[in-house]
């Protein structure tokens, strides 16, 4: 009798627990038809959770492969090894510059105001670690798509010689397959043309050897992401391959308006005169915005070959901020903006086209190899227009924006999370798999002093 | 370099600072509430004042308490992340209380009843995905109405009661800022008192021992917050201009409802009542803040609610067991006024089911415990917001127990003596 009231309390207990408490069934995780329990990445600074200007243990436990192979667990991926840096020192940006943070600036005028800054030395020591490896995690900063097969490649990129066995023996293709992968991701692209244009445009096009800061030759391109993807896939991998963003996507060529000098009429009417005696009467100014004033070797002159940058130029976020305030550049005649800091008209031209042509081998190859299309391209361009996630706004404006770091290229955790997404609803689309994606606001965003 | 900051993050901030939802409390009378909360059309006791004035004709002299205990429980789950939330525990205690005279030798009837019909409470982990949404919000509304009826027949009478309202509102949320010095994100509190009035109006019919009728119009009351104080906390120091501690300004409609009831005696111990209510929610169009300081981050804007007109239907029994004792039990069907789109975690609302239980007991000839237990069950609901893009899975549930008691100036038991 006395159990039985024990069992009936008991029945009571568990019905009220059970009633008054919501019970919503999370989804079942699936792989779908892909293996994930072996995953390798491969790629550049984006796979490699390149961030604020540098690579360092916290950007890398941000890496979106780091975030998908974490995901991947829930469906039966295995262990995913990172090439981590030391936890000591404030990153590398391969040159042993450390990482950039936010601080309180005294500008050149005087003004105190929340800028980037380089972090504190020391910066992080990139020994190698090659033999610990295999590696899950090969991505490589820097590193072009043209460059991935030569072995040579690895001594003169310290990100790749740390992590191979053999610096200047071993190529980044000659790695990929050490870890077995049953599953892979491809981004690469991006420097081909990024180098370029981040230097101004100063490099060549399309030649024969590209070396950093040259436009690569599309067909050099698609050629070497083939030799990958076929050493990827001979064994049976599945994997998807991300195209590349346009620049106009990232902060560091949007921030700075062409047209970015202010004058007051008194001020404009200086610099007419100014203009006028150096024998450029043609470039005027007006009180309010007015273009910056830019290098320009095909100006007739003997020897100021400038005028006015013009809407359809970009002024490159590596212009120093205290010479574009302080000392006249962009505005006086002797302080034009220099080809390195400035993408014209013709630059943009060759890297549009160069965008689409290597994006559209990229969807080819996506094609032939049956791979995920990411598309990364149209996915940054979201960031430009605004998303709002969970209640949250992001776009792609430098610092403010919330996606890119401070580098103004790559993005910040909460972007690379969002990129992350991106891939895991491509893969779970193309292999009819389920799984979770992450929750941006979980990731750190910028981080304000 | 100087602009940090999102807009959107005022935006964030005013859109979705709400106290919104069909944010109504069926809980003005722990015998009503035995019985899925009719009362239009069974005048039994002097929360009459509430559910139809004129009922008070009908009533004993009398004053009558009782208070309820909701625990509601929220859980929401993430359609993309598969992230399971749920809201943390909080007992919010909605209360009534009335007292009924009769004016000798007159046919009228005064009445004063002190109520909560409309509230709000929900308390979300700081670190869910939805902080930058909402992490608390509070709201409240205490409702007080002196009340006369006018017996004009034996069968008819009709009420009226003014409603003095006080409420008030308190919201919080996290900003997605984070500053280094802190250690932490930054937050937004606003909170404020609020004032209102209203009217309650009705008709009370009845066709002799076995049959009675109501019709009831409760007006409009618009609360507004004319003080209410903004408080911004760990914001990083580049930002504190942006979002200064000031005080704001903001309305908010709680709805005028119609509603028609009417009771049965089935057989001799044994009666039926049935309501039907039609909440105009439709006055709910938008919330807007209005603050004293406004920056380039903190503006005044309005999000929209749009809420849609909505009905419930209310069915209860009542069984006088013994001399002393009376059993209820009673379910109700109620529509949501929140839109497809519209659907926020302040009050994740949907059509609602709910069962109810309850007795009364007599002490003595005077003296009466009321209890009641009511369960409800907000159907789950999958829904995208339109601003906040929060898309996911909502389930509300709640089991609310209340007890009241009854003091009668009059001898109630003898007169039941005579059904047994």
């Amino acid at each position: 009798m006395k159990n039985y009231k024990n069992i009936l309390l008991g029945v009571c207990v568990i019905f009220f627990a059970n009633a008054c408490n919501p019970n919503l069934e999370q989804f079942f995780p699936e792989a779908g038809t892909a293996d994930f329990t072996s995953y390798v990445a491969i790629g550049n600074s984006f796979t490699a959770g390149y961030a604020d200007g540098a690579l360092s243990y916290s950007g890398q436990q941000n890496a979106f492969p780091v975030i998908l192979a974490k995901q991947f667990e829930l469906v039966g991926g295995g262990e995913f090894r990172v090439p981590f840096l030391p936890v000591t020192g404030n990153g590398n940006d391969g040159t042993g510059a450390t990482k950039r943070e936010l601080a309180y600036l005294q500008d050149c005028r005087g003004a105190l105001s929340v800028a980037p800054r380089l972090a504190a030395t020391p910066a992080t020591v990139l020994a190698n670690v090659g033999s610990a490896g295999p590696y899950n995690l090969l991505g490589v900063p820097g590193i072009r798509a043209v460059d991935i097969n030569l072995g040579i490649y690895s001594l003169f990129n310290p990100f790749l010689g740390r992590i191979v066995p053999q610096p200047g023996v071993n190529s980044l293709t000659s790695q990929v397959n050490r870890a077995n992968p049953t599953f892979f991701s491809v981004w690469l692209g991006s420097n081909d043309v990024l180098g370029y244009a981040t230097g101004g445009g100063l490099g060549k096009v399309d030649p024969t050897s590209p070396v950093p800061g040259d436009l690569s030759a599309s067909a050099q391109v698609a050629g070497s992401i083939k030799i990958l993807l076929d050493s990827l896939t001979k064994r049976g991998a599945k994997g998807v391959i991300a195209n590349i963003p346009d620049i106009t996507s990232v902060p560091f060529f949007t921030t700075i308006p062409y047209n970015g000098v202010v004058l007051t009429a008194k001020e404009a009417k200086d610099l007419d005169s100014i203009y006028a005696r150096v024998g450029h009467p043609e470039i005027k100014w007006k009180a309010g915005q007015n273009a910056f004033v830019i290098e320009d070797t095909t100006v007739a002159h003997p020897s100021l070959r400038i005028r006015h940058a013009r809407a359809n130029e970009l002024i490159l976020l590596s212009t120093p901020s205290d010479s574009l305030k302080c000392a006249g550049w962009g505005v006086s005649p002797f302080r034009a903006l220099g080809d390195r800091y400035v993408l014209d008209a013709g630059e943009l031209a060759e890297i549009f086209s160069h965008t689409a042509k290597y994006n559209a081998a990229i969807a080819n190859m996506a094609t032939t190899y049956d791979l995920g299309l990411v598309d990364m391209n149209s996915y940054l361009k979201r960031f430009t227009s605004g998303i709002v996630y969970n209640g949250a706004s992001f776009n792609s404006s430098y610092i403010s924006g919330g996606t890119f770091s401070l580098d103004g290229v790559h993005p910040n955790p909460r972007g690379y999370a969002m990129v992350a997404n991106e891939f895991l609803r491509v893969i779970n689309a193309k292999f009819g798999a389920k799984i979770p994606e992450v929750d941006v606001n979980k990731y750190p965003g910028i981080i304000f002093p | 370099m100087k602009k940090l900051l999102l807009l959107s993050i005022a935006c964030a901030l005013v859109q979705h600072a709400a106290m919104a939802g069909g944010f109504k409390i069926g809980l003005q009378g722990q015998r009503q509430i035995g019985m899925a909360h009719t009362g239009i059309g069974l005048a039994q006791d002097a929360a009459t004042i509430y559910f139809n004035p004129a009922g008070l004709s009908f009533v004993e002299n009398q004053v009558n308490g009782g208070v309820s205990g909701i625990i509601p429980r929220i859980q929401y789950l993430d359609v993309a992340t598969n992230a399971s939330t749920r809201s943390e525990n909080q007992i919010f205690t909605p209360f009534s209380l009335y007292g009924s005279y009769h004016l000798n030798n007159t046919p009228l009837t005064f009445g004063l009843g002190v109520y909560t019909p409309f509230g709000s409470g929900v308390k979300y982990p700081t670190d869910w995905t939805g902080r930058f949404v909402l992490t608390n919000i509070n709201l409240q509304a205490v409702y007080i109405q002196p009340t006369v009826a006018y017996k004009v027949t034996d069968f008819l009478s009709f009420g009226a009661g003014f409603v003095g309202a006080l409420g008030h509102v308190e919201l919080e949320k996290q900003l997605p800022l984070y500053s280094s010095l802190a250690g932490t994100e930054a937050a937004a509190k606003l909170e404020g008192n609020a004032q209102g009035w209203g009217y309650n109006l009705g008709m009370y019919f009845t066709g002799g021992e076995k049959f009675s009728a109501g019709i009831t119009y409760h007006s409009q009351v618009d609360m507004k917050v004319d003080n209410g104080s903004a408080t911004f906390t760990n914001i990083p120091f580049a930002a504190a201009s942006s979002f200064p501690n000031t005080s704001f300004k903001t309305e908010c409609p709680l709805p005028a409802e119609l509603g028609i009831g009417g009771a049965y005696k089935i057989y001799k111990n044994l009666t039926l009542a049935a309501d039907f209510n039609y909440t105009l929610w439709e006055s709910f169009e938008s919330l807007g803040f209005d603050y004293a300081i406004n920056t380039d981050k903190l503006t005044d804007d309005a999000s929209p609610r749009l809420y849609k007109n909505a009905w419930a239907v209310r069915g209860g029994l009542q069984w006088d067991a013994s001399k002393r004792t009376t059993i209820r039990g009673g379910a109700f069907y109620d529509r949501t006024p929140v839109q497809e789109g519209y659907v926020n975690p302040e009050l994740p609302d949907n059509d609602k089911i709910g069962f109810s239980l309850g007795a009364t007991y007599w002490l003595s000839d005077r003296v009466c415990i009321d209890a009641s237990l009511l369960y409800e069950d907000v159907a789950a609901r999958t829904t995208l917001n339109n601003e906040t893009k929060l898309f996911g899975t909502y389930k509300t549930l709640a089991i609310i127990p209340g007890i009241g008691a009854s003091y009668n100036f009059n001898k109630q038991v003898t007169n039941r003596i005579n059904k047994f």
